[in-house]
């Protein structure tokens, strides 16, 4: 190629020397996502999104959860800069509360009802998606640390459920395990 | 291991792909070189599975090779399990691991069978299994077996569509595929942005990206769907054959 390279050039060399990490490094459960892509229906354009919705969807994870609507409409994050700036304890946020195994279960069943109403109020299509996903993953809690289910759902339909958000591309690894988990005990009954 | 390419039943002007079920009915047709050939066909697709799954049952490194090498001359030479292989009644791993589960019943009376053929095959089995048998080592062994059975059958898919993406002038879209969907899951780790990659490789923006990694995606999909079709009864169980799969795998 004559003259100098120019940066797609170069992007283009950087792009034939790949660096690739052994299949056998593969565990089961990431052989199981890498067979579903060929069972998702994602060349609808939906996956040009996952970045944004992964954003959105850590955004939500990422405030407060309270009970009180009041405090949470001070703006997500606020309260815990005002508790710690004050040294109080505080609050756990709703991904914690998703993943925590102690959470108790009026707290779960109040974020299930929460998410849901949230769910079908929403005209966004990436904000009803986050909604539902939340109130998947509390009957997912409820099912794994609890042993019980708190929807009239039934197990197979859960099962696919969970198998479809455990699939999305901007799904947090706890929350892919907590599916996968939740999804294992529906296939038991 | 040297994976052999794609038989030339019938002579070398009549390459075409080949079925699982077409390499065992044709056996009998063909002449000693190319039996000779199957056996090695075979032997290069699936002696990973065979070999996580004897390692499971408990022989080590040496005795699982050997009884993968007599397991295959077995199938493929023995004429009772051909003739019990009827496609119409399912797919071509079920009926091997089925095979299989047997041929381990009476695995002294393979052993010595295995010692006198082993040599018989001309592919070498390496050692690239145990790294796949080390990760099975707590699955029993039909889990183990399809562990093994879905790496090979990822690593041929991608490889292919890696392939398909190079000859057709679209290496970055691989790479955009491979390290924004591909190598976090098998690193476990977030997944690279694609403003990163963006940046990266000089792309214009993330729905350019975005669009370009939808492309590979569904090469990917048609490719596993072609190679799964491969190896199951109909197109009907093509999506069924990969649900079971993930099913095993995800417990």
């Amino acid at each position: 190629m004559d003259g100098p390279m120019t940066t797609k050039d170069q992007s283009a060399n950087q792009a034939t020397a790949p660096h690739r990490r052994p299949i056998e490094q593969l565990r089961p459960h990431g052989a199981a996502r890498l067979l579903g892509i060929s069972l998702d229906d994602e060349d609808t354009g939906e996956s040009h999104r996952d970045e944004t919705m992964g954003e959105l969807f850590e955004a939500h994870l990422d405030r407060v959860w309270q009970a009180d609507e009041g405090l949470r409409r001070a703006g997500p994050g606020l309260m815990r800069q005002v508790l710690c700036r004050s040294g109080l304890p505080t609050p756990p946020t709703l991904g914690e509360l998703l993943l925590d195994r102690q959470t108790k279960l009026g707290t779960i069943k109040q974020i299930r009802d929460r998410a849901k109403a949230r769910a079908t109020r929403e005209n966004s299509e990436a904000e009803h998606a986050v909604m539902t996903t939340i109130y998947f993953a509390a009957i997912a809690h409820g099912l794994v640390h609890r042993r019980m289910k708190i929807t009239t759902h039934s197990y197979a339909s859960l099962e696919s459920s969970f198998e479809k958000l455990i699939r999305k591309p901007w799904m947090p690894a706890d929350l892919i395990e907590l599916f996968q988990r939740a999804a294992r005990l529906c296939r038991q009954q | 291991m040297r994976r052999s390419g794609r038989t030339e039943i019938g002579g070398s002007q009549s390459r075409f792909q080949t079925t699982e079920w077409s390499l065992m009915h044709e056996f009998g047709n063909l002449s000693e070189e190319q039996r000779k050939t199957v056996l090695d066909e075979l032997l290069g697709r699936y002696w990973k599975p065979v070999y996580c799954y004897l390692r499971r049952k408990g022989y080590d490194n040496e005795q699982a090779k050997d009884l993968t090498q007599g397991f295959f001359h077995e199938i493929v030479m023995g004429r009772r399990l051909i003739e019990r292989a009827d496609q119409t009644k399912g797919r071509f791993r079920t009926f091997l691991l089925t095979a299989l589960d047997r041929y381990t019943i009476n695995a002294h009376r393979h052993e010595t069978t295995a010692r006198r053929h082993c040599s018989a095959g001309t592919v070498a089995l390496d050692d690239t299994a145990d790294a796949a048998s080390l990760v099975a080592r707590d699955m029993d062994p039909q889990e183990a077996f399809t562990y093994a059975w879905a790496l090979d059958l990822l690593h041929e898919v991608l490889s292919q569509v890696e392939r398909h993406c190079t000859e057709h002038g679209q290496e970055v879209h691989w790479q955009l595929f491979y390290l924004h969907v591909v190598e976090p899951i098998i690193s476990r780790r977030e997944s690279t942005s694609l403003t990163e990659l963006c940046s990266r490789f000089d792309i214009p923006g993330t729905i350019k990206a975005e669009n370009m990694i939808v492309t590979v995606r569904r090469r990917f999909q048609t490719i596993m769907r072609e190679r799964v079709r491969q190896y199951v009864a109909s197109d009907e169980d093509v999506e069924q054959e990969i649900r079971d799969l993930m099913e095993i795998l995800s417990r």
